[in-house]
């Protein structure tokens, strides 16, 4: 049903035309300076240059054809010859001649127009703010998918990428965060068509897998270009779906001459960044010892652990307990990618069309990690006459991701690879070792961990009891190898538009164009994963015992468009102006389902086996919309003035019947200031001057369906005894949101730009102001006793985004003989604050702001008139040299009296000595009333209160009260950048040519909780070499702590893993050369180019880690948790055509 | 474009329900009843049940060294530290209030469904609001026990915009409501003889013996707390209605050699009846379960059954560690020694090491197979097949011996010496019956005798404190770890403390400037007289009677600020600061 009615708005539109037919026979010759022509075309033709009948003429030029009506008329042509057309009319017999064409010299055609929601406009007439990026710009470069291009890029358009696992795509923020909780990515438009991320279900704010790209289904060599809608004004018509911004793409296609083939292939090599130092085995195993021994102070505390004690007698297991392993290296390897593409372009005055395909195999950085990319694209133009136009497009994409096995998998979370091989023991092995110390084919896994610290190694086969943690964590050459999920996606994105002009298609006549389009969207994804018997931590009997799982997810998404423009023709050739009206709808649903299958036999990896199956899962998603837009555009004196406008009304299934439909309006103007008489005498300097202003609302919705309903699931379970005679139950999902409203932000831009030299030079300025009111958070806490502790959506609070964004571009600007040079630099800051909230909101996120057992979390606060993502955590301030008894020894030895002792404490602390005693705020020690110095104590009358001791980390006792707690939490930074953007720059000359790319991100912290996870000397982990500088003794002067297994508080939440996250990327160089046209001629090649180019070749930071590029989540700051960096990449290129 | 303009904007889901067309059909309303019950079984509330019950008391132990370091543990360290955060996971109320608002919804939301469904008659309804509201107050009662100021909800929230915030109301006013909520609930309630024995629905449902049983309950709290000798009555009179009601469903000779008195199992079937088949006869109400992992994982593993733990979170404690020849008057309190050689009970409750230990594994509830020789074994290994075990709250024993402790309570000592006896002979009789029935022997004559041949023997002599000791010393025979010690022992103490005010909240006595009622000392020794050293650490804590209460959420307090936290926990607030 649905289809049908998409296609029946489609076609409404289309009137048919029925020529009456009055045949009659028409005969003539056609000749040019050459004599009769052979081949030649003759063609009948209506009013709206519709072929109506076509002939061709015999060798002596001679035609004869029946036609269909007198008043078409005929088209003579032919290759070489300029058209001829003559009106039928009574005559029957025809003797043409045909003029040879002349030749024209190349024109290159500046009159740029482009799309401005729908409306082709002329470059100086766009009032709101947007920035185009030609992709002739990258050529070259290897990008998985297009926003690693923009990266850097556009201004205020903050791009960071989630991982360097293959296809991990990344994280975009166009101006600020403007919600919670939803996704913040920008929309995604490829050729005017929303490409959204499939799985709308997907927790953007809390999850921990990384989602399918979406722009992974578009491959970037098929791009023309991308342009970046920024304010409001200009997103305004893709109304609730618009509001972080829409990155707008434009596909390549066909254009006419004679087909012309290109190729080109790229290779590219991967390597990971140098990572942290770690520990070998034999310094671990001394850090081991003196861990364990530190806060016991037993000395036979690890004579049982037989892996620490390289114990070649007592111990069977000794030769893989006795190594120097390098964990990091054994899951790292070199990466190759062959990136074949292959188009075909041309086309004739009728039809043009392009075919794309290309072909990616990129191997990871990680063990087990690879990527295969498919994809093919087909635009074909086709012009039915002057009125009528069809335009299609086809495209496929195939991905096939092999990754590790990662994330949350049935129930059981599993770290990266990376991860584990940074924590697990270096003086194990990797391959289980013979008895002379060889290593067999066979993985060593550790032993069952030994069921308490009574039983040890040496009591039969088993683990210390103490070294569950590293056992846990597995053997990472072993996992990567091994266990598997292979992610497949297809993705089909056809459309059909038709075009037809209902009134005049001269240039003098007002014109109305009639666009129809069906598209459609089809995708599915096929998550198989498996992990081996031989790498289950449990019994036989555990869960992850030959584990499959399968997620299946499929979506179908239909779209219909049907729109008018209008331009009328104003005799007053001062005035212009344009507008359309658009109804569009689409539908869609989408199900997933998930199946698991326990203890298959050995071998074999097919959740279709029937083995003991876990608890399967599915859902589906269903939801409409439909919206009318009108966008209007009027300019003056060619565009010295300009008027744009526009309304969207959206109705979304997702709301209830209040909310149903909202109505974005978006308004800009713009001035240029160049065209008044005024300025003419700058004329010869400034080519552009323009002022801009504009404004505009966009809203936006929650993710999930179905909210404004009571819900029950009337298969919920069943109660009861035995397993007949039960009683089914149903249950009410939860509470219906019948207060909900759309987010809605309200935003002005004010801009100007500036061109010099015949736009030479380039500059863009756009200042904003965002205010987002009724800003949707999920899953937010209500009081527990209405029933349910949480409603899914809530409207808490308003936020606002203030920022600036400057765009400089220099092209040729120095320009010596063969050389020259572009630059261009892009700058943008922006400052976001929370305006508002709920006080209950506030309260439930900051009531446990801090909780004394929690060692490595961050309190996650988030305070009114203070931007999103602030740390808060205390200060550290290095080691305690010496311990509190060192003092009470002191005294006793040298027999002080209080008065004296306390002199000494004041006079030893302020030699720079430290001691974990109690300090006023004037600096001197507080004694308490039994004459001793008061103890530093943390978390004072909670279960988690422990004394200070020397070797410990100090934090600073802000308000001087001699206890470690709550409020000695301090401010430490936020996450968001203060300034972030990039720049190029460009050397060419002759041929050759070589490009720099920079991004860049500025004054914003990042919580390095990755260093300290290999700085905490608190588990069994391995840890960085820098721990080798750790206190060992009274007076040992180091910034490293003493090694504490399971005691103290040496690593919470302190600004010594807040790091400065700034840095500069050198993101690409590269190297290019264009082969002489005239050269290729011989060759029979109309294109060649050959390119090297590197990728992110060196970070300029002074954050410690392997990469300073962290993204961060709803409020929640900015951390780094050892995911898989970036990796560092080399390619060369080859493009050749014919 | 205008035949489209009316496209369907709106989607309803086709695996859920939507309101507008539920409530349609007498199943619907039966399906939502049963949803109640369902989130009363649930492994949360069960859970809760146990820690809030048994883990208080002198029958628990916490975690030991060997369980690895967890919220849980943390949690449960923190209970026997008597140090809680008022974030502990056990200070939740949530799953209880769950099953609440499933009894208000059927409450609000069943009648209308008369009019639209015939089959659904006003006995139906009638029956189905009979069991809400009893089920509710279940609920209420467990939460005044362990919060004592609760808000008393009795709106169906389904809107986000419905207002959320309720203050709390003290004790007094919501066991009123509940007393005249079950009242009301026992006219129409349904009746126990209307499902057989094997019919899990018997136990299953809110019947009228479960009604009168509750009824009883909390008359005997309220009592206890007001020292009322009229709630003592009530109790006694909704007991009688139970035992009168249980004698007439009882199917002679189905499980006894000898006839009792009383409808129970004999020795030998007991623990079969109840703990292997359950629902067993002699039972009122049980939270039916086809997989317990609360008590698996309490219990038996942490881990639950895929994990390699070697043990549950909780063990029992020494006094389970020993048993006398036989029960005697110098069984008292103070002593470890629990049960007597002969007392079934014994073996059937806890796991008996061979070696001395200071903690033992609790066996009941975890047993697949009966237990019916007085001998020690080891627990049965429970291999990887669950675990399906209802978890009880009331039984025909339990009855008896609210009873007891009720008529014990009516003894004034003022009165006539054979008024008192006869009191008390009364409750011996009942104690007995309970004791007796489960000995591997009864006729032996090891069990507890009115007139014994030797004074150690002779109860007869027992003054009224003492009989009160033995009743409880019976419960916690009787009833370990099955969630009621806590109870007893509270009843225990507010019975001897004077000042208590039931009609106010703590956080309004604390406004007023009152000093809270301090705790009775017998009692604190009671609790904690496995705890060793630690023993007078937590009596000094338990200081009064706001210690005796968990601390209310501090999730919701954050959330309604209406709510009042218990005075003697500390408030997230004091840690705040503006930073």
């Amino acid at each position: 049903m649905k289809l049908q009615k998409v296609i029946l708005t489609t076609l409404l539109g289309l009137v048919c035309q029925w020529a009456a037919a009055q045949g009659i026979r028409i005969s003539g010759t056609l000749s040019d300076n050459d004599g009769p022509i052979m081949m030649g075309n003759v063609v009948e033709v209506d009013a709206n240059n519709r072929i109506v009948s076509a002939t061709q003429t015999d060798f002596n030029g001679n035609f004869s054809m029946q036609v269909k009506s007198t008043k078409n008329k005929l088209k003579f042509s032919y290759v070489g010859d300029r058209d001829k057309v003559i009106t039928i009319g009574s005559q029957t017999t025809f003797k043409v001649r045909l003029e040879p064409a002349t030749q024209l010299k190349e024109v290159k055609v500046i009159g740029r127009r482009s799309n401005a929601g729908g409306l082709m406009l002329q470059k100086k007439e766009i009032a709101t703010s947007q920035q185009t990026m030609n992709m002739t710009e990258v050529e070259g470069l290897a990008f998985t998918s297009a926003d690693e291009a923009l990266q850097g890029q556009i201004a205020g358009l903050d791009i960071v990428s989630n991982s360097g696992n293959l296809g991990a795509g990344s994280q975009m923020r166009l101006r600020g965060v403007t919600t919670l909780s939803a996704n913040a990515n920008p929309l995604i438009v490829v050729d005017d068509k929303i490409f959204d991320n499939p799985d709308e279900d997907f927790d953007y704010a809390n999850a921990d897998e990384e989602q399918y790209s979406s722009l992974l289904s578009v491959n970037v060599e098929d791009i023309a270009s991308i342009t970046v809608l920024k304010d409001a004004a200009a997103t305004a018509v893709w109304g609730s779906k618009g509001a972080n911004g829409v990155i707008q793409i434009v596909t390549k296609r066909g254009s006419r001459g004679k087909p012309r083939i290109n190729f080109s292939y790229k290779f590219t090599g991967t390597w990971q960044p140098e990572g942290y130092k770690l520990l070998n085995g034999d310094d671990y195993t001394m850090l081991m010892k003196e861990e364990f021994y530190n806060p016991t102070q037993q000395a036979d505390r690890t004579t049982s652990m037989a892996e620490l004690n390289y114990d070649k007698e007592g111990y069977a297991d000794w030769e893989n307990w006795n190594n120097n392993t390098d964990w990091v290296d054994a899951v790292t390897k070199f990466g190759a990618m062959h990136d074949f593409s292959v188009n075909l372009t041309g086309g004739g005055q009728k039809a043009t069309f392009r075919i794309s395909a290309g072909y990616k195999h990129q191997g990871g950085t990680i063990i087990g990690q690879k990527f295969q990319q498919f994809t093919t694209r087909m635009a074909l133009d086709y012009n039915v006459s002057d009125r009528i136009r069809f335009i299609t497009n086809f495209a496929l994409t195939y991905t096939n991701n092999d990754k590790n096995y990662e994330g949350t998998i049935n129930g059981v979370s599993h770290s990266s690879l990376l991860g584990i091989a940074q924590n697990q023991a270096p003086n194990m092995a990797i391959y289980r070792q013979d008895g002379d110390g060889n290593d067999t084919d066979e993985y060593f896994l550790m032993n069952p961990t030994a069921p308490n610290r009574n039983t040890t190694p040496y009591d039969g086969f088993y683990s210390s009891y103490d070294l569950s943690g590293i056992r846990s964590l597995g053997n990472p050459v072993a996992i990567g190898n091994l266990a598997w999920v292979k992610d497949q996606t297809y993705r089909l994105t056809p459309d059909f538009t038709i075009k037809y002009e209902i009134l005049g298609t001269e240039a003098e006549k007002s014109r109305l164009t009639f666009n129809g389009r069906v598209d459609f969207d089809i995708f599915a994804e096929s998550k198989p994963t498996y992990y081996p018997a031989a790498l289950a931590n449990s019994s036989w009997t555990g869960s992850e015992y030959n584990l499959t799982t399968n997620y299946e997810f499929n979506r179908m998404k239909i779209g219909g468009r049907a729109e008018l423009v209008f331009t009328p023709y104003f005799k007053n050739r001062d005035w212009s102006a344009t507008m359309l009206l658009r109804y569009e709808m689409s539908t869609q649903n989408s199900n997933n389902q998930t199946v698991i299958m326990n203890h298959l036999p050995n071998g074999i990896t097919s959740p279709t086996v029937d083995a003991l199956p876990g608890t399967p899962s599915s859902g589906n998603g269903r939801s409409n919309s439909q919206n009318v837009l009108y966008n209007g555009h009027v300019s003056y004196l060619d565009g010295r003035y300009s008027l744009g406008f526009s309304l969207r009304a959206d109705g979304d299934s997702k709301f209830g019947p209040k909310e149903k439909w909202a109505y974005f309006p978006g308004l800009s103007a713009r001035w240029n200031v160049i065209d008044e008489p005024f300025m003419k005498w700058s004329k010869s300097v400034l080519s552009m001057f323009g002022l801009r202003a504009s404004w505009g609302i966009v809203g936006k919705a929650p993710d999930k369906d179905y909210l404004f309903y009571n819900t029950y699931n009337e298969s919920a379970g069943s109660y009861g005894k035995g397993s007949s005679n039960l009683a089914t139950y149903a249950t009410l999902d939860g509470l219906k949101l019948d207060d909900l409203r759309w987010e809605k932000t309200t935003s002005y831009n004010l801009g100007f730009n500036l061109g010099f030299l015949n736009d030479r030079f380039e500059i863009d300025f756009d200042y904003y102001h965002k205010d987002t009111r009724d800003l949707l958070m999920s899953s937010v806490n209500i009081p527990s006793f209405v029933g349910y502790s949480s409603v899914s959506y809530s409207n808490v609070g308003r936020m606002t985004n203030d920022g600036w964004e400057l765009n400089f571009n220099a092209k040729k600007f120095v320009k010596w003989g063969k050389f020259s040079m572009d630059f261009g630099i892009n700058i943008a800051q922006n400052s976001n604050l929370l305006k508002e909230m709920d006080e209950s909101v506030l309260q439930a996120i900051n009531g446990t702001t801090w909780d004394p057992s929690k060692r490595q979390t961050y309190p996650v606060r988030v305070q009114l008139n203070n931007s999103l993502g602030s740390i808060y955590g205390f200060r550290y301030q290095g080691v305690y040299q010496y311990t509190y008894d060192y003092l009470e020894n002191y005294q006793k030895e040298n027999n002080l009296t209080t008065a004296q002792y306390e002199a000494w404490i004041n006079s030893f602390l302020a030699s720079g000595k430290t001691a974990p005693v109690a300090v006023g705020e004037d600096g001197n020690v507080i004694m308490e009333n039994t004459g001793k110095p008061k103890h530093l104590k943390y978390a004072y009358g909670t279960g988690y209160e422990y004394d200070f001791q020397g070797g410990d980390a100090m934090f600073e006792d802000v308000n001087h009260d001699g206890q470690i707690n709550a409020l000695d939490v301090v401010y430490l930074g936020n996450s968001l950048p203060k300034v972030n953007g990039g720049f190029n720059i460009s050397l060419n000359y002759g041929r050759w040519f070589v490009k720099g790319r920079f991004n860049y991100r500025f004054g914003n912290k990042v919580v390095n909780t990755a260093r300290m996870a290999l700085e905490n000397m608190y588990g069994t982990s391995n840890q960085s070499a820098t721990v080798n500088y750790r206190w060992r003794k009274d007076g040992d002067v180091t910034p490293m702590p003493r090694a504490m297994y399971a005691t103290g508080y040496n690593y919470i939440n302190s600004d010594r893993y807040v790091e400065d996250g700034g840095f500069v990327r050198f993101q690409n160089l590269q190297v290019g050369y264009r082969f002489d046209p005239k050269m290729l001629k011989k060759w029979g090649l109309n294109n060649l180019q050959a390119y090297a180019s590197m990728n992110n070749l060196y970070v300029w930071t002074r954050y410690s880690g392997v990469d300073p590029e962290v993204s961060q989540k709803g409020y929640n700051p900015a951390i780094d948790s050892s995911k898989t960096p970036r990796s560092k990449q080399f390619t060369f290129t080859l493009n050749f055509g014919f | 474009m205008m035949m489209v303009s009316c496209l369907d904007t709106i989607i309803l889901p086709d695996d859920k329900t939507v309101d507008e067309d539920f409530w349609q059909n007498k199943q619907q309303v039966a399906s939502m009843v049963t949803a109640a019950y369902a989130a009363m079984a649930s492994n949360d509330v069960m859970g809760k049940l146990i820690v809030w019950g048994d883990f208080r008391t002198d029958e628990l132990l916490g975690p030991s060294d060997n369980v690895d370091v967890s919220t849980t543990t943390q949690a449960l360290n923190e209970i026997s530290a008597v140090n809680m955060q008022t974030t502990n996971q056990y200070a939740q109320w949530s799953s209880l209030y769950a099953v609440i608002n499933r009894c208000n919804i059927v409450l609000e939301r069943a009648e209308a469904v008369m009019n639209v469904d015939p089959n659904y008659t006003i006995g139906d309804y009638q029956v189905d609001r009979s069991q809400m509201l009893a089920l509710r107050a279940l609920c209420y009662f467990y939460l005044v026990r362990n919060f004592r100021d609760v808000p008393y909800i009795t709106v169906a929230y389904m809107n986000s915009s419905q207002d959320m915030q309720v203050a709390q109301s003290a004790p007094a006013y919501v066991l009123g409501q509940c007393i005249a909520d079950l009242e009301e609930a026992a006219q129409t309630a349904l009746d126990a003889r209307g499902y057989s024995t094997s019919e899990w629905q018997r136990v299953g449902w809110m019947t009228n013996d479960a009604i009168h049983t509750l009824l009883a309950d909390i008359y005997l709290w309220r009592a206890s707390v007001t020292h009322s000798l009229a709630d003592y009555q009530q109790c006694v009179a909704y007991c009688d209605k139970v035992i009168a009601s249980k004698k007439t469903q009882h199917v002679r000779g189905r499980n006894e050699v000898t006839e009792k008195e009383y409808p129970l199992a004999d020795a030998a079937d007991m623990y079969e009846e109840l703990f292997v088949e359950q629902n067993a006869e002699e039972s009122i109400f049980e939270l039916q379960s086809r997989s317990n992992t609360a008590v698996v994982q309490y219990y038996y593993k942490y881990k639950s059954f895929t994990g390699n733990s070697g043990e549950g979170w909780l063990n029992a404690t020494p006094i389970f560690g020993n048993v006398a020849s036989v029960y005697n008057l110098t069984t008292s309190m103070s002593n470890s020694t629990l049960y007597a050689q002969g007392d079934l009970r014994y073996y059937a409750s806890c796991y008996i090491p061979s070696t001395s230990e200071a903690t033992y594994g609790v066996r009941k509830m975890l047993s697949l197979s009966p237990i019916v020789s007085a001998t020690t074994t080891k627990r049965e290994d429970l291999g990887n097949g669950g675990l399906d075990h209802n978890f009880n709250i009331y039984r025909l024993t339990d009855v008896m011996l609210m009873k007891a402790e009720a008529l014990v309570q009516q003894v004034d000592t003022l009165s006539e010496s054979s008024v008192q006896e006869e009191l008390l002979h009364n409750a011996f009789s009942l104690i007995q019956a309970v004791n007796s029935r489960a000995l591997v022997q009864s006729s032996q004559g090891d069990s507890l005798k009115w007139n014994g041949s030797t004074a150690a023997t002779r109860f007869r002599t027992l003054s009224k404190d003492q009989f009160e000791e033995l009743v409880m010393q019976e419960r916690l025979r009787e009833f370990c770890f099955e969630g009621r010690r806590w109870y007893d022992l509270m009843r225990y103490n507010y019975r001897h403390v004077e000042g208590v005010d039931y009609n106010r909240t703590l956080a309004e006595i604390a406004d007023g400037g009152t000093a809270m009622v301090a705790n009775y000392p017998n009692m604190l020794t009671l609790m904690t007289r496995q705890r060793g050293t630690e023993a007078s650490g937590v009596i000094a804590k338990m200081a009064n009677e706001a210690f005796l209460y968990m601390p209310i959420p501090n999730s919701d307090i954050v959330v309604c600020p209406v709510l009042r936290q218990n005075p003697v926990y500390k408030d997230s607030k004091e840690y705040e600061k503006t930073y």
